[in-house]
């Protein structure tokens, strides 16, 4: 469904911008249908990177990335709003996504509207309120701005906004990691629960080797932007073939 | 409930008003007395060295310049509260008569200034921030740069001699010509030139204080959500980050009150612009008290009300400032 061919993401820094790093180095991959692909690595490792670039927060330097086979530079507007609805993200730090001046009321209307998922102003509050209670969110959230709320709040405020879009692929950018300890495992069973319920792919971006084992099925381990090894969670975590990926396990038994 | 609160808010404000009002005529009064020479001189100029000892001491008494400097300012108060500020003594009539038709053309020029500076800076900030970076960004950066560097009393002159002398399409000095008073088209020809140099030397510093404002705001993470949210460039701008800045702007505006007002002495007196500001000067230089203390307060008066207003409206567009108070009270 989601294909990366050969992507490759470089900045250039240094005075003259004579210095390249690269962020992404040539890597491909492919999800299908209500697959769980981890993408596993340490901090810096271009992981976030890859995220945003299937968001087109970012575009490739080299390759190029496909959605069920067409190309994502090449969209057009309609094209892209498609895309925008069916590719969802879910960011790291819940309570800075959300426009610190609006209401949650308005950040959350925002998407239904731009989708036009509701025909009139009350189907609109019918289906957010249906949404809130199946999250088990309060409705006294609605009159909140984001830095009156918890976290783990934020961060299902954030999963229910990217249910009523109803995605075919979810792109989770570490959404447990500014979490608490507690909230972490509640947020990780709500996503599961989720992803089960609606036939949702799952991309899961994480530095977490328990939480990837547990929330998928297919892991790619990423070092200094390449893919170094990919495989089913029994071969990543029972039988490492790379060097590291077996440095990264270890580290874990212990 | 929230029109008392309102109600006492104002109150409150009233007061500071007056407290801060006071003090500003305290401080004034008595630092214009601080500086050497003599007032005399303005009252009587040449005149003056021909007076002999007790005609100087007659005219000191009649000015009520003998009297000991507390009674000297209890008097100015107690004429000020009933609306009577003095005697201007560099030209000899009623300070109000002197001030009254000057400030038309002072606000005038300040306000059409002020309108259009904003006007300029916001637009080009937006613009410049949306297109960071790339070439017009760049020009735009540049321009702002070179044109808010170079000093206004040069760029006043260097107008008028291509202008005035050369073109002659405007004319040099004054708020209208003789006998045209009333005649807007005149005036208004005569604001052109002073107008461009106001705008030329203020538009930069705002317009790059709210392009940065703006890219501060670009880079949150809000906004990458709202990108992936599927929302336009042009929605992200308008519904998200100009709202967010609008405090911001609204803030820099208040503050921008007397850093323009304070420009247009400098143009009134490059281009002899009949205004507040010339005279303000003026009366420092000829320690024309009453006049100084005039043209203070009122500026000061401007200044204040400005930045209440400001104030007011900031809290109603931000909701975080009203609900910190809350917590702090």
């Amino acid at each position: 469904m989601l294909e990366f061919k050969n992507v490759t993401k470089q900045y250039r820094s240094g005075m003259f911008g004579t210095h390249l790093t690269k962020a992404v180095d040539d890597v491909s991959f492919c999800v299908g249908e209500n697959e769980r692909l981890g993408l596993l690595g340490e901090s810096g490792c271009g992981k976030s990177t890859i995220a945003q670039l299937a968001m087109k927060l970012l575009k490739p330097s080299k390759g190029s990335i496909e959605y069920n086979g067409k190309n994502i530079k090449h969209m057009s507007r309609s094209e892209m709003k498609n895309y925008r609805k069916n590719v969802q993200i879910i960011f790291q730090n819940p309570q800075q996504v959300f426009n610190p001046r609006m209401k949650f009321r308005e950040t959350i209307s925002e998407p239904v509207r731009i989708y036009n998922l509701a025909s009139s102003p009350e189907e609109e509050k019918k289906i957010i309120s249906e949404h809130m209670e199946m999250f088990g969110l309060p409705e006294e959230l609605f009159d909140r701005y984001p830095q009156e709320i918890s976290g783990g709040q934020a961060q299902r405020i954030a999963i229910m906004r990217i249910l009523m879009l109803k995605p075919e692929i979810i792109i989770a950018d570490e959404p447990t990691t500014m979490l608490d300890v507690s909230v972490q495992a509640q947020i990780l069973e709500l996503l599961k629960e989720v992803m089960d319920k609606n036939n949702i792919t799952l991309i899961f971006v994480s530095h977490d080797l328990d939480v990837v084992r547990a929330m998928c099925k297919r892991i790619m381990v990423i070092k200094d932007g390449q893919v170094v090894e990919q495989g089913s969670v029994d071969d990543i975590f029972d039988r490492p073939e790379n060097e590291y990926t077996r440095m990264l396990v270890d580290s874990l038994k212990e | 409930m929230k029109k008392r609160r309102i109600t006492k808010k104002i109150i409150k404000r009233v007061i500071l008003f007056f407290i801060a009002m006071f003090v500003l005529s305290v401080v004034v009064f008595f630092l214009a007395r601080l500086a050497p020479g003599d007032p005399l001189q303005a009252f009587y100029g040449e005149a003056l060295d021909t007076m002999d000892e007790s005609q100087i001491e007659a005219a000191r008494q009649r000015l009520g310049l003998d009297d000991n400097l507390f009674v000297q300012y209890f008097k100015w108060l107690g004429g000020a509260l009933h609306g009577d500020f003095g005697l201007s003594l560099k030209y000899k009539m009623k300070v109000q008569n002197v001030v009254n038709p000057l400030i038309g053309n002072t606000l005038g020029l300040g306000i059409t200034a002020y309108c259009v500076v904003f006007a300029l800076a916001i637009v080009l900030a937006t613009v410049a921030a949306l297109h960071e970076d790339d070439w017009l960004d760049k020009i735009i950066c540049k321009v702002g740069t070179a044109t808010y560097y170079i000093p206004s009393f040069w760029l006043g002159v260097v107008l008028v001699l291509i202008f005035s002398v050369n073109l002659g399409w405007f004319p040099s000095s004054g708020a209208y010509d003789v006998g045209k008073q009333g005649d807007i088209g005149n005036r208004i020809q005569h604001m052109i030139l002073p107008l461009i140099v106001m705008i030329a030397s203020h538009f930069w510093y705002y317009a790059y204080m709210i392009r940065n404002k703006l890219l501060d705001e670009f880079r949150k993470d809000y906004v990458l959500l709202a990108k992936a949210k599927g929302l336009t460039r042009r929605q992200i701008v308008w519904k998200h980050c100009l709202r967010n800045v609008a405090p911001t702007i609204v803030s820099i505006m208040a503050i921008a009150i007397p850093h323009v007002i304070s420009g247009t002495v400098v143009v009134e007196a490059v281009f002899g612009y009949p205004g507040i500001g010339n005279l303000a000067v003026e009366s420092a230089k000829y320690h024309d008290y009453n006049m100084l203390m005039m043209t203070v307060l009122l500026t000061g008066a401007f200044v204040f009300i400005a930045s209440f207003v400001a104030q007011t409206v900031n809290e109603e567009i931000d909701p975080r400032m009203k609900v910190t108070k809350e917590i702090r009270w």
